[in-house]
């Protein structure tokens, strides 16, 4: 082996990398050869400094402050990463989906609620709507009418002036479906134009029907909020949205949402109407003739005795006993009324409650309402019936 | 031929390897990365100090390193070693701050102003001695190019390998030796000058 080769190997040869044999071979070239000892020696000796040059420590806290850094990127990552091993968890997807709908469901049902509550006592003032002459004096119709009822007048007086159908045949036909708001209404505008044997049964008024009454066009009042407190503990049940409704449901039975408690804690406890009104809810002994002068009512008892008819399953006290739980509830409801409707409005109440106190020089606020034509806003208290609370 | 112990070796006993970390990691447990960096923080310090000869410079670089490790370790695929892949990434980091730093120390200190290598705290002979040879020593591995630094530092003060110093510097392990052959002898140029004067009989 000669020096090249040597000079060749010298880097393995000082590394230990080489094989036994060329480690001989180039170990007995370099103890024979000065210039290549030399060489290897030089070279070796330089290794020699670099590997011994001293390891410095890290320095202090370097791993945390790396820690520290990470964990500010973490979070997105981290998200990410717990939603898809929240995916790829023990909870199944099904079930999940399961739930999600579930919850779904009930909520949307109890957002149903209300408005199913509340469609019989539309119902009620479409058809009161309905079975109203537009003739009446000094009320003029300011209140938006139906849709429904107004069509309903103008196929009456089309079936007026060409009578092609017999009265009695159109009255057996109607009488099939005495709910029916449509032929209620036809009957009732027929029954006046044409002056038929319904009419003359009832003497006493001559051209008006004997169950429907007050006579005039719909009022609209408009129900902006509605308070309930339970006797005793202030039962908060549900929350619902303001909606349209009849002074008359101030006798319903009907469950109206929203606790008292619940109210004062919103606004709505703050506001200031201009009248208050404190109204006690009739006995029920006592209301029972009353309800007999609304045909509003009238259909919706009658709604309320075919439900129960139809389900057998359905106690008939039950409906009984609902009522006269919720007559022990006092109440409190916002109503928007037109000034000009304001003494409308009060007959109406007292129609339907007895009234405890009422607002006094109420001239003056009506004058200035009216002359702005803005809307009155009126508290009305429902205080329990007397018998309920005697019960208690 | 006597070689020390590799001087950077990892201290900690545990028998958990470097891959389990890193799938840990690429899991989302992030203390595995801390487990990672007390394994290779005093390597991967110590090569880029060596590389560029500034303790505060090497501690900044080092911490660069590894949030590069940690923000590229959805890539790392485990075919290398993770601190094949960590002196990659920390060879990178150390050339690029080293010439940053070349270009601003050529801007701001004139050329006959050296930067001052020695101790000037008084100790005893053979301590000054050492600490000169050292220093010696730490001027001459900055004076040589990027790439034969990279190999001695790797191959002499880590003592790596041939084949991973390969993978590292992604050449083949015939290139590490003609490369490591000839930074060796660049460096025993650099160096013949102390070793002819002080050392001629060493």
């Amino acid at each position: 082996m000669n020096c090249e080769e040597v000079s060749k190997h010298l880097t393995e040869y000082l590394d230990n990398t080489l094989d036994t044999a060329m480690t001989t071979r180039v170990a007995t070239h370099v103890i024979s050869c000065a210039l290549c000892r030399a060489e290897s020696n030089e070279l070796a000796d330089c290794i020699q400094q670099v590997a011994t040059l001293p390891a410095l420590d890290a320095p202090l806290g370097f791993a945390q402050r790396i820690m520290a850094h990470v964990h500010d990127m973490e979070p997105k990552a981290s998200l990410w990463r717990r939603l898809m091993l929240s995916l790829t968890s023990r909870v199944p997807v099904q079930a999940t989906a399961f739930a999600v709908v579930a919850v779904c469901a009930i909520a949307l049902y109890q957002n149903q609620q209300p408005l199913r509550q509340n469609s019989d006592v539309n119902l009620a003032l479409r058809h009161q709507a309905a079975t109203t002459p537009l003739d009446q004096k000094n009320l003029t119709p300011t209140a938006v009418v139906p849709t429904t009822a107004l069509k309903d007048r103008e196929s009456a007086a089309k079936t007026t002036a060409t009578p092609k159908v017999p009265p009695e045949a159109q009255k057996k036909a109607e009488s099939n479906s005495p709910r029916s708001v449509l032929s209620e209404a036809t009957q009732s505008q027929q029954t006046k134009a044409t002056g038929t044997t319904a009419e003359n049964a009832n003497p006493e008024s001559p051209g008006e029907p004997p169950n429907i009454a007050p006579k005039r066009p719909p009022l609209r009042v408009q129900e902006v909020a509605t308070g309930r407190e339970s006797s005793v503990f202030g039962d908060p049940r549900s929350f619902s949205f303001p909606f349209p409704a009849p002074i008359s449901a101030l006798r319903s039975s009907e469950s109206r949402p929203m606790a008292l408690a619940l109210e004062r804690a919103t606004h709505f406890g703050d506001r200031v109407a201009d009248f208050e009104f404190t109204v006690r809810r009739r006995a029920p002994q006592r209301r029972e003739p009353v309800e007999n002068l609304s045909s509003a009512d009238a259909l919706q008892k009658s709604n309320e005795t075919d439900t129960s008819s139809q389900g057998a399953s359905r106690p008939a006290s039950a409906p009984a006993a609902a009522r006269a739980r919720i007559e022990s509830i006092a109440e409190i409801r916002f109503y928007n009324v037109a000034a000009e409707h304001f003494e409308i409005f009060k007959k109406d109440l007292a129609a339907e409650a007895n009234i405890e106190s009422e607002p006094k020089n109420t001239a003056k606020e009506l004058d200035a309402a009216k002359q702005t034509d803005r809307q009155l806003l009126i508290k009305v208290t429902i205080l329990p019936a007397e018998s309920a609370s005697n019960n208690r | 031929m006597s070689r020390k112990s590799k001087p950077t070796e990892p201290m900690l006993p545990d028998t958990i390897s470097d891959a389990d970390y890193v799938q840990k990691l690429q899991r989302g447990q992030t203390d595995a990365f801390e487990a990672l960096i007390r394994r290779h923080e005093k390597t991967i310090f110590n090569l880029i100090y060596r590389m560029l000869n500034d303790y505060d410079e090497a501690a900044e670089t080092s911490q660069e390193v590894f949030l590069s490790a940690y923000r590229a370790i959805g890539q790392f695929r485990g075919d290398a070693n993770f601190s094949t892949w960590l002196y990659r990434i920390a060879l990178n980091h150390a050339t690029t701050r080293r010439k940053s730093m070349n270009a601003r120390h050529q801007r701001n200190v004139p050329i006959d102003n050296t930067e001052p290598v020695s101790d000037p705290q008084p100790g005893p002979a053979e301590s000054m001695e050492k600490q000169e040879v050292r220093e010696t020593v730490q001027r001459a591995l900055n004076s040589l190019s990027d790439d034969d630094a990279a190999v001695i530092l790797l191959r002499d003060l880590q003592d790596v390998p041939y084949e991973e110093v390969a993978r590292v510097l992604e050449v083949p392990v015939g290139t590490v030796k003609s490369r490591l052959h000839r930074a060796r002898q660049a460096l025993k140029c650099e160096l013949a000058s102390y070793f002819y004067a002080g050392r001629k009989a060493v």
